[in-house]
């Protein structure tokens, strides 16, 4: 499967949407079958959705009306015949008594049915001082042989909800972020080694550039099990600037040649493409090469369940939260 | 008949071998000071040190001892509180065995077995086992004693009454006194060829410096052994490690590094380096932290300066403030994880992806 990542650099919202546009029908045309956009997309394509998101980073709560995101995104979906993985949307949620707000992660089928609704279902301490309210469901859909589950934002940085999602047949997992500031470190301790524990593809697709008082500057990339990549890195794709930054700095003089040169795209996967207000990665994925990897190592094959079954229920207190 | 006296004529020579009044009379001779590096103990600064040890088929017990000795002392004067080896740090003492040098010079220690008729490595294990621990125990309990300081010895693979073998470390306390000991929970594929077994605890140990523990390797792999072992109060978590392969700095990163971001709790990380036979080990140790508890920013307090040299490198932990940050670290949410994680996994045992 051919799937595009779309990094979109935010700015006023008529730009956004004409990015992110633009974006789609350049992953269509490049033959992308599943095309993931970055957190908050549903915010920054309207002026109101905007002024949603800035609510939430003062701290202020509100039950205002959101724009239709979710028909425009079905429609979207359906006029460029691709799976859609529409970023995610801050919304107003919560009851009358107790507003608050909720990080949506829609997906949408070619013919622009919603798959499904995946909810942020982990906050950190800052968001849920701002009202950020989780969910408690976690689902994945099916698309061309991959079994795919959204990871929502901060939830990367909690193993347990990528190991559900594999456990239960995720092959892909597809993260929609905006990480404020820049940290490669963070990055990797996030998508990187779940995919690793996991050995799953991954595909993480950032928000950059200035958005309320924060300065996005994470890095979209496509990860997969470090065996199959090029110097085993475990990246199949990351715009040179954040890969080059690790590779040479840490493999030193050891870097293989083929990762001297700064690249995009490990050779024969795709390409990248950049546009005005985005820059795209174009890769394609294969299933047999995760059953190849894990037939000559399975980590999933040692999974000690009856430790698990020991000591976890004490662990998740009996699911008190 | 003539088989069975030879195998107790060895058994025989190998107890005698590995008495343990013969380690601690060797290393009476030795340089004990400093020996008062946890007389104090500032939880606000723990200095734990991670020894990159050279593995060596090591045929007389009292060059086992010796060579531990040197790693401790030097671990010691840097005022190290905590000293952490390598996994299959026991293996050095396969060299007991009369032969096995030669037997394993030139092919995988596998084929060299395979001769042998039904044998495997856990066999051979199970043979040296009971010496190997006297030599093991006597070492690390007389340095823990003589420096006065906590010592994690690597790990050993030993037999069990029942004749299995396990991967497993021993902790040992600044009186000699061994305070647990801990098998690794999760092997690799080729340590089943092998004849290894898994175990089905896991430990914590509750020190002056802070809440320990020690599993092996793999064990690093999986977020479970992190998240049963912080939820359980583990502060540092020692790390050995073995590395059959080339180095890698990618592949080396997956494990105690993840683990300690997701976890919060501080890795001491160690590795094997050397040859024997066919098998090469490489690695770096480190000491790894959050990232927001180091000084770069990347979750490395201290890393050896390569991957083929023995030494040891030490930091200082802060338990106080480790404590302090995960009362705010996000933490899975228990509804979500009981009510999906537990199906998960018996869904999976049904339907495993191969």
């Amino acid at each position: 499967m051919r799937i595009g990542v779309v990094e979109l650099e935010v700015g006023h919202p008529e730009t956004n949407l004409r990015a992110a546009r633009r974006a789609l029908e350049a992953c269509a045309a490049e033959g992308c079958r599943l095309v993931l956009f970055p957190a908050y997309l549903g915010n920054v394509l309207s002026e109101e959705g905007m002024e949603v998101f800035l609510r939430f980073r003062r701290g202020e709560l509100t039950r205002a009306a959101f724009p239709d995101w979710e028909e425009l995104f079905s429609r979207w979906a359906r006029e460029t015949g691709v799976y859609l993985v529409g970023g995610s949307v801050l919304v107003p949620a919560g009851s009358e008594a107790s507003p608050g707000y909720a990080n949506l992660c829609p997906a949408f089928s070619p013919s622009g049915e919603v798959l499904l609704r995946q909810l942020q279902t982990h906050a950190d301490a800052e968001e849920r001082e701002r009202g950020l309210v989780t969910g408690d469901e976690l689902g994945r859909f099916s698309a061309e042989g991959f079994v795919v589950g959204p990871v929502v934002s901060t939830d990367v940085r909690v193993p347990e909800v990528s190991r559900v999602h594999c456990l239960l047949g995720a092959t892909l997992l597809v993260v929609p972020s905006a990480v404020p500031g820049y940290s490669p470190w963070a990055q990797l301790a996030g998508l990187w080694q779940e995919v690793q524990q996991n050995q799953v593809f991954g595909a993480e697709a950032c928000l950059v550039g200035e958005l309320g008082g924060l300065s996005f500057r994470g890095r979209t990339a496509v990860f997969g099990p470090c065996e199959m990549t090029p110097g085993k890195s475990g990246f199949l794709a990351g715009f040179s600037s954040f890969y080059r930054d690790l590779t040479l700095r840490y493999m030193g003089d050891e870097t293989p040649p083929e990762l001297q040169e700064p690249w995009d795209v490990a050779p024969g996967r795709g390409t990248a493409l950049t546009g005005e207000g985005y820059r795209i990665l174009v890769v394609d994925l294969d299933p047999a090469e995760l059953r190849a990897t894990w037939q000559e190592y399975d980590i999933f094959g040692e999974l000690n369940l009856n430790l698990y079954r020991r000591h976890l229920p004490e662990v998740y207190g009996g699911g008190e939260r | 008949m003539l088989e069975r006296i030879r195998d107790a004529l060895l058994r025989s020579l190998l107890y005698y071998r590995s008495r343990p009044g013969s380690i601690r009379r060797h290393l009476a001779k030795r340089d004990f000071s400093p020996g008062d590096n946890c007389k104090v103990i500032d939880l606000g600064r723990v200095r734990v040190a991670a020894v990159q040890a050279r593995l060596t088929l090591l045929s007389d017990p009292r060059d086992y001892a010796e060579a531990m000795y040197h790693y401790v002392r030097e671990a010691a004067r840097e005022g190290a509180q905590l000293v952490v080896f390598p996994e299959e740090n026991g293996t050095h003492l396969l060299g007991m065995l009369p032969g096995i040098e030669d037997m394993v010079r030139d092919r995988p220690i596998e084929e060299a077995l395979g001769e042998l008729g039904d044998v495997n490595l856990a066999d051979l294990f199970a043979f040296i086992g009971e010496a190997a621990r006297r030599v093991h125990i006597a070492t690390f309990s007389t340095l823990a004693r003589g420096f006065g300081l906590y010592i994690i010895g690597g790990s050993i693979n030993l037999p069990e009454r029942d004749g299995r073998v396990y991967n497993e470390t021993f902790l040992f306390g600044p009186g000699g006194e061994i305070l647990g000991n801990q098998r690794k929970v999760h092997l690799l594929p080729v340590e089943r060829q092998w004849g290894l077994c898994a175990g089905d605890r896991l430990e914590v140990y509750r020190t002056p410096l802070g809440n320990l523990a020690a599993p092996v390797c793999m064990d690093g792999t999986y977020f479970e052994t992190y998240r049963i072992l912080v939820s359980m109060g583990a502060d540092i978590i020692a790390m050995p490690y073995a590395l059959m392969e080339k180095y890698n700095y990618w592949t080396a990163l997956r494990g105690a590094w993840p683990r300690t971001q997701e976890s919060y709790a501080y890795s001491v990380y160690t590795t094997l380096v050397g040859k024997v036979g066919t098998i090469e080990f490489e690695g770096r140790s480190a000491i790894f932290a959050p990232l927001e508890m180091t000084p770069r920013g990347d979750g490395v307090l201290a890393e050896t300066a390569d991957h083929l040299s023995e030494g040891v490198i030490v930091a200082d932990l802060d338990i106080t403030a480790l404590r302090e940050r995960r009362r705010t670290a996000l933490r899975p949410d228990p509804a979500l994880c009981s009510r999906y994680l537990p199906a998960a996994y018996e869904e999976y045992a049904r339907r495993p992806r191969l």
